[in-house]
């Protein structure tokens, strides 16, 4: 509901006087005039853009009659002039964010643009990389100076574009580390920025990225569990009181986490993955070694560790920082998974119990995935959030699913229970909605 | 002026000359290596017809990257390992190779490449320049250039210069033309007519400079 809405319907259940009315007015009035309007810093960084990149392909039609001095004088005139503009924006618009942001983001492409077109010009063949890393190191220091939230996300893209150019460099982390002061002072400010939601959704995407370029030459079965532990911290991680703040929908930490361990646990339900991974143990057992490419297993078994140990101190954190909220299920599942994978490598390359445990761990992620999907539905239903209970009720939904398509059952016990699935979720949500109703009308 | 506002602006300012600074340098290298670098002509092998014409590139590859070692070599570099070779001319004035070795020690042009794998009697090696940009239509008309030529090893060939271990593509020639100025002999691209019918494509190109040595006005 808008202020103005709100402000009305007080006024007429006389709960706030008119002068109270129009002072609540006037504060919301006096700091939108000050807050950077987005979408309009948005179509001005687009339109800044749009005649950048229409120069150069203006300036490209005769691009081959030029002489080298001349195109070498063409690929600095936008950098010239990005940098003339910032100049100009830091000395007389310093608080005009749409200035500041629109400037700053022609630089960032300008400085890409000269160093692209002086290796067209001297045919340039950069290391895989180079570039990336080049265009970052020179254009990270702008976001700050001009404090421009657009160039540190195209900061962030350039540096996931990297860490998959380079498959895998850890200076990657190093590149993100560095964008993290701006991020953090976005957050901490008492009216959360829009700039700082957004980044909050670019930086676990980046990460879910560059974990899976870094760790492309292992085996699935052990990625899978690899990417259980970083779904997990990332869930965690999204639970600090920093990030807690923002928006459910805004808290990309939460909603990956979320979101990434529920699919995993979908296709850890099936006995396929725990057969392929038992099968995997025992054969590569014989020479010394849990699974082919015994390097990276090494390294995966290490990052999954490390990712559950982090995982465990935040979870520790956060029921020290809120002791009354319940506690939540997501870490303590991520490490029975883990300690099942473990159980099950351990006991078939050992050839000890091997089909008991591979039985046993399939079940056990089951009753993990039905326990997850009850705790979803029950909280949905006591806090009156619908989403909640959807995901519960759509999670339960597709274990079942899972469940018939793993088994041999007619097509008509199928057909039916799907049916049944689909009554059970139409008629909860009909219940929980009545039951809103029902308090809003007390 | 507020003391954070200088401060800004000197840390602007800062960040303005590295900005400057690295475009400038990467020409001043490959300027001087224009001007003092010894010139090779590297002969370019044939590839595959659907080969990378991407864009606004095109890809060389090199008949050197195929280096032939002697018979029960063992393999000694290791895949992604950087060496360097040693260049000198053949008897028909194209690069060949005479020496390769982890390190440039010994009197003579060398050139810092990649091994790409080591079979033992043969190195296959990744050289740095393997990229020549031409615009798009340029690049179009070159592909079928390359197809038609693609065979005969005397007549494309890379002019490349060579200085303290690195090299830069000075030109692509095509009978001692450079490769855009032949284009325009058999086909006018920026017209979208097609002239380079089998009837219209001569032999060779006649010229009378000198290759390598002419500044495009």
């Amino acid at each position: 509901m808008s202020i103005r809405k709100a402000i009305t319907e007080l006024l007429e259940a006389d709960v706030i006087s008119s002068e109270t009315a129009q002072r609540i007015e006037a504060y919301y009035q006096s700091k939108s005039a000050h807050r950077a309007n987005l979408p309009t810093i948005i179509l001005t960084v687009l339109g800044t853009v749009l005649v950048g990149l229409g120069g150069i392909l203006i300036i490209g039609h005769n691009w081959d009659n030029l002489s080298r001095f001349v195109k070498t004088l063409i690929a600095f005139l936008p950098l010239l002039t990005g940098q003339a503009a910032c100049a100009y924006v830091l000395a007389k618009k310093r608080d005009s964010a749409v200035w500041a942001e629109s400037t700053a983001t022609f630089l960032f492409f300008a400085v890409g643009a000269c160093i692209a077109m002086l290796a067209q010009v001297y045919n340039i063949s950069s290391i895989e990389g180079q570039f990336m890393l080049s265009w970052f190191l020179l254009c990270l220091p702008l976001a700050y100076i001009m404090r421009s939230s657009t160039v540190l996300m195209l900061c962030v893209g350039l540096a996931t574009y990297y860490v998959g150019e380079t498959r895998g460099n850890l200076l990657y982390l190093a590149l993100i580390a560095a964008t993290l002061p701006y991020y953090y002072g976005l957050m901490r400010r008492a009216t959360p920025s829009r700039f700082g939601y957004l980044l909050s959704w670019l930086l676990p995407l980046s990460f879910l990225v560059a974990f899976g370029v870094m760790l492309d030459h292992a085996h699935y079965t052990l990625l899978f569990i690899a990417y259980v532990a970083l779904y997990a911290f990332l869930y965690q991680l999204g639970g600090i009181p920093l990030l807690q703040r923002q928006p459910a929908a805004s808290n990309g930490y939460r909603v990956a986490g979320l979101l990434g361990i529920s699919v995993m646990l979908l296709m850890f339900s099936f006995s396929w993955y725990w057969d392929e991974l038992a099968d995997n143990a025992s054969r590569y057992s014989s020479d010394g070694s849990f699974f082919q490419e015994q390097h990276v297993s090494n390294i995966l078994c290490a990052i999954t560790l490390l990712l559950n140990l982090l995982t465990l101190l935040l979870y520790v954190l956060h029921r020290r920082t809120f002791p009354s909220k319940p506690a939540n299920p997501i870490a303590p599942i991520a490490f029975a998974c883990t300690l099942l994978v473990a159980l099950v490598v351990f006991t078939s390359a050992t050839h000890n119990s091997a089909a008991i445990m591979v039985t046993a761990a399939q079940w056990a992620v089951n009753i993990l995935t039905l326990l997850l999907a009850v705790y979803y539905i029950r909280k949905g239903d006591r806090e009156n959030r619908f989403a909640k209970l959807n995901y519960g009720l759509l999670l339960m939904a597709g274990l079942v699913a899972c469940r018939f398509f793993d088994s041999n059952l007619p097509f008509l016990l199928r057909g039916i229970a799907f049916m049944l699935i689909g009554v059970m979720l139409i008629l909860i949500n009909s219940y929980m909605h009545k039951k809103r109703q029902r308090h809003v009308q007390s | 002026m507020s003391n954070r506002k200088t401060l800004l602006m000197l840390l602007f300012a800062a960040l303005a000359i590295a900005q400057l600074f690295i475009p400038i340098r990467m020409i001043i290298s490959k300027e001087r290596m224009f001007s003092e670098g010894v010139a090779y002509k590297f002969r370019i092998v044939p590839v595959d017809p659907y080969d990378p014409f991407m864009g606004r590139y095109i890809v060389l590859h090199f008949e050197l990257s195929t280096y032939e070692m002697y018979e029960g070599r063992e393999p000694v570099f290791e895949p992604g390992q950087e060496v360097y070779v040693y260049l000198t001319t053949d008897s028909e004035g194209y690069a060949a190779i005479y020496s390769v070795d982890s390190q440039c020690t010994m009197e003579g042009d060398c050139l810092l490449v990649k091994v790409e794998y080591d079979h033992g009697n043969a190195l296959l090696l990744n050289f740095p320049f393997n990229r020549y940009y031409m615009t798009e239509d340029a690049a179009q008309a070159a592909e079928r250039a390359y197809n038609r030529l693609s065979g005969d090893r005397e007549r494309m060939y890379a002019l490349v210069r060579v200085m303290d271990g690195e090299g830069a593509i000075e030109g692509v020639y095509v009978d001692g033309v450079r490769l855009e100025d032949y284009l325009r002999t058999v086909h006018d691209y920026d017209e979208g007519e097609r002239t380079d019918t089998a009837d219209t494509i001569p032999a060779t190109v006649d010229m009378d400079s000198e290759v390598g040595t002419e500044e495009r006005t």
